[in-house]
């Protein structure tokens, strides 16, 4: 394995962070002994993330507006921000916004990921702005989205839940707020075709209190209602929603 | 600022003006049948929640059953939720029902269809004029959905009545232990409503609520909010606003729409609800506002936060209010007659009157047409 010569704005923490993770991988054990960045007690986490694979070769990157800065990201999101299910979550179509924030709430330690803290802490304003406009630009795979209202009578428990919620547990439906077929809308981030192990890591960690970005803890509230079997069903709900040519 | 104005007039009245709108069968009415504005309602009162009342919950929907009238029972609830599948027919707005009345007209508190199905024919003793339920829901359509109110005896008003009882009789069974599944009605009887002496209903439930309680469901409308400590003013509501409203609103309060649904609605605006909607009106407002915002997590903002921020939102220009032509177009006359509550019609702020450069109502769009 090699960290690739283009992680230019990885401070060298971040290298042995990786290194760390990859060598004690799959011995969460040797994890333990980590270094200390910055002064600060260095815990990686059981999931760390894997090796970013080599990237496929520079002319790839000349996709036009991709901006120079976002090659780092581009090694675990990918060039168009699909992302890989367990390497990086998949960050094209954001929000323009909600992904600025997203990047100061990893600065801020509201959201709790060793490598992308110490990514975001390299990234400065400006260039948030730069990547920030290029991954949310980035297409969705077009799905034909079921708007809310269109079925009364829903037997599956999750889509019942996505689409009518359940307020005796004061949980309004997923679409409401994140637009049919959870799709995304203004800067409330799409759910369809995202990769299911992050959806239910993101669900999971509002739950145990881990991620406290969003405003008057809406999410955490509605994690917090959810059992860990619903949050799994959730998370693979929208995955499959977002399949090309899915609903 | 003339709020102060506002705060006595709103203390004189005792806040008690809530209801959703409030025509009165205008002069015009009588040259387009059908069209009728609807008639000026009685204030929505918050009943008591121990007065001993059944405090009922619909039950689920997977008990609609497979027939003809089950079918009426479904049409509602759609129309209910995506409401803008009538838009430019009877809708004139952004809105759906299911904006205002949460978790589809079932969550009590939130100006639940069950126990409002319960509360009409109301009378009103002021014109002699009694209200139908259909008529009730004409008046949502109005001023609310800033649109044309649906005859009564459409197959939208059938299926929205339809839905309503439903909703209502299948929780009253249930509490009185009632099995099996609730009775058809004809479609006459559906469109009235529940009050009254020669509805159909099980001996139970007859009994156990006569007709003079019916109105008084625990869980109708919404729950009274506490006046505030100082005077609400619209600029401190600017800031609530920016606090914990616009991350979903907008910064200019125009929502945002995703597969051609705002689900996440207008506030004011040409597309959201018209001077005449009981959304307007402040009190109103910050009841609402205090139980249901932000979605999912009301009941967090301080009753002083929900009057500022319910003021903010209410003194922007939004569509007119449709008696308006009753008025020759005079808003301090209009404002006179029917604004007598907390609220900025006619007002001015930052220098304009607020409903002098208001947008479009539903004729006045139909006309540039
Ligand atoms: C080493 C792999 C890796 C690299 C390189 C990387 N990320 Fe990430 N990123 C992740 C992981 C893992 C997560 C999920 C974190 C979590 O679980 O909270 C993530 C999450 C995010 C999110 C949140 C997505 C959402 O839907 O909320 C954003 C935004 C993001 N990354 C932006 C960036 C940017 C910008 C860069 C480049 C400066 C970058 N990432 C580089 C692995 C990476
Ligand atoms: C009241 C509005 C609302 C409702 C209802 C809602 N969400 Fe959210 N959701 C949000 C907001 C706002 C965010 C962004 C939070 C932030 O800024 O960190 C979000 C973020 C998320 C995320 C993180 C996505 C990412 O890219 O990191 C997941 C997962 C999620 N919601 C799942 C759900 C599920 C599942 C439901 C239904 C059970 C649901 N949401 C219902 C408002 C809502
Ligand atoms: C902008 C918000 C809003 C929208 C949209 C809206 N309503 Fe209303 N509705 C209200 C308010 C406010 C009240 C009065 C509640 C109060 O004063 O306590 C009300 C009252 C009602 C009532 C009477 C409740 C009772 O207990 O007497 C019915 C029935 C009703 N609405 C049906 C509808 C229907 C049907 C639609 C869709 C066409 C609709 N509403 C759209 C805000 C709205
Ligand atoms: C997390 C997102 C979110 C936040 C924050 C939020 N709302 Fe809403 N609001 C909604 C949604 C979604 C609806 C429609 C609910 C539905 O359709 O089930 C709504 C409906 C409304 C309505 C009735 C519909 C209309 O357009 O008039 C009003 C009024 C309102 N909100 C005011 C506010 C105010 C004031 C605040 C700040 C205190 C606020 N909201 C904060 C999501 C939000």
């Amino acid at each position: 394995m090699k960290i690739p010569h283009r992680m230019w704005v990885l401070p060298t923490l971040l290298c042995v962070s990786l290194l760390a993770a990859v060598v004690g991988f799959a011995q969460s054990s040797e994890q333990e002994d980590g270094v200390k960045p910055r002064g600060e007690p260095f815990k990686p986490q059981r999931d760390t993330t894997p090796t970013p694979p080599e990237p496929e070769g520079d002319a790839t990157r000349n996709i036009p507006g991709f901006p120079k800065e976002a090659e780092v990201c581009a090694e675990c999101h990918d060039l168009q921000g699909e992302g890989r299910p367990g390497l990086a979550p998949r960050i094209a179509g954001l929000p323009v916004d909600y992904f600025r924030q997203q990047v100061h709430g990893f600065q801020a330690g509201k959201r709790k990921n060793t490598t992308m803290h110490a990514l975001s802490e390299e990234v400065t304003d400006e260039v948030l702005d730069k990547i920030a406009t290029y991954f949310s630009s980035r297409p969705l795979p077009k799905i034909t989205p079921i708007l809310r209202g269109t079925q009364a009578v829903i037997s599956d428990p999750v889509e019942k839940l996505a689409y009518q919620g359940d307020w005796s547990r004061e949980i309004p439906a997923c679409v409401t707020c994140h637009g049919a077929s959870g799709i995304g809308v203004g800067n409330i981030p799409p759910l369809a075709g995202q990769h299911a192990v992050y959806l239910k890591a993101q669900l999971q960690d509002w739950k145990k209190g881990g991620r406290t970005t969003d405003q008057d803890q809406v999410m955490q509230k509605i994690a917090s209602q959810l059992s860990d079997e619903e949050i799994e069903a959730l998370a693979n709900y929208f995955n499959q929603l977002g399949k090309p040519g899915g609903q | 600022m003339r709020l102060i104005q506002f705060a006595l007039l709103a203390a004189v009245l005792g806040l008690t003006l809530t209801a959703c709108d409030r025509g009165e069968s205008g002069k015009r009415a009588s040259d387009q049948p059908g069209t009728e504005l609807p008639d000026r309602q009685e204030a929505i009162p918050s009943p008591d929640a121990d007065s001993g009342l059944p405090k009922i919950q619909p039950r689920p929907f997977t008990e609609i059953p497979d027939s003809a009238f089950g079918e009426k029972i479904k049409r509602g609830y759609q129309l209910f939720v995506n409401s803008q599948e009538l838009r430019g027919k009877y809708v004139g707005n952004a809105l759906n029902c299911v904006n205002c009345h949460m978790d589809a007209g079932r969550r009590a508190d939130a100006a639940p269809l069950w126990a409002a199905y319960f509360a009409y024919p109301a009378y009103r003793k002021k014109n002699d004029k009694v209200n139908s339920f259909a008529e009730r829901i004409q008046g949502c359509f109005t001023y609310s959905a800033n649109g044309a109110p649906p005859p009564a005896d459409s197959a939208e008003m059938i299926a929205l009545s339809a839905y309503a009882y439903w909703l209502a009789m299948g929780g009253l069974m249930n509490h009185f232990g009632i099995d099996g599944a609730v009775p058809e009605v004809s479609d006459e009887d559906l469109i009235t409503g529940a009050k009254r002496e020669d509805f159909p209903l099980p001996d139970a439930i007859a009994t156990a609520l006569p007709v003079e309680q019916r109105d008084k469901l625990p869980g109708r409308g919404y729950p009274k909010l506490e006046k505030p400590a100082r005077d609400f003013s619209p600029d401190n509501g600017k800031e609530v606003f920016a606090k914990h409203c616009m991350a979903c609103h907008g910064p200019d309060g125009q929502g945002y729409e995703a597969a051609g649904i705002y689900n996440l609605p207008p506030l004011w605006g040409k597309d959201s609800y018209n001077w005449g909607a009981g959304m307007h009106r402040v009190n109103t407002a910050a009841a609402f506002i205090h139980a249901n915002m932000p979605l999912g997590k009301g009941i967090q903002l301080t009753p002083q936060q929900a009057w500022d921020v319910a003021a903010y939102i209410n003194a922007q220009e939004r569509p007119q209010d449709p008696r308006l032509a009753d008025f020759d177009g005079d808003v301090q006359r209009l404002k006179e007659r029917y604004h007598q509550h907390p609220g900025f019609y006619g007002q001015k702020i930052d220098g304009k009157i607020l409903g002098e450069n208001a947008y479009p109502d539903f004729q006045q769009m139909h006309k540039r047409n």
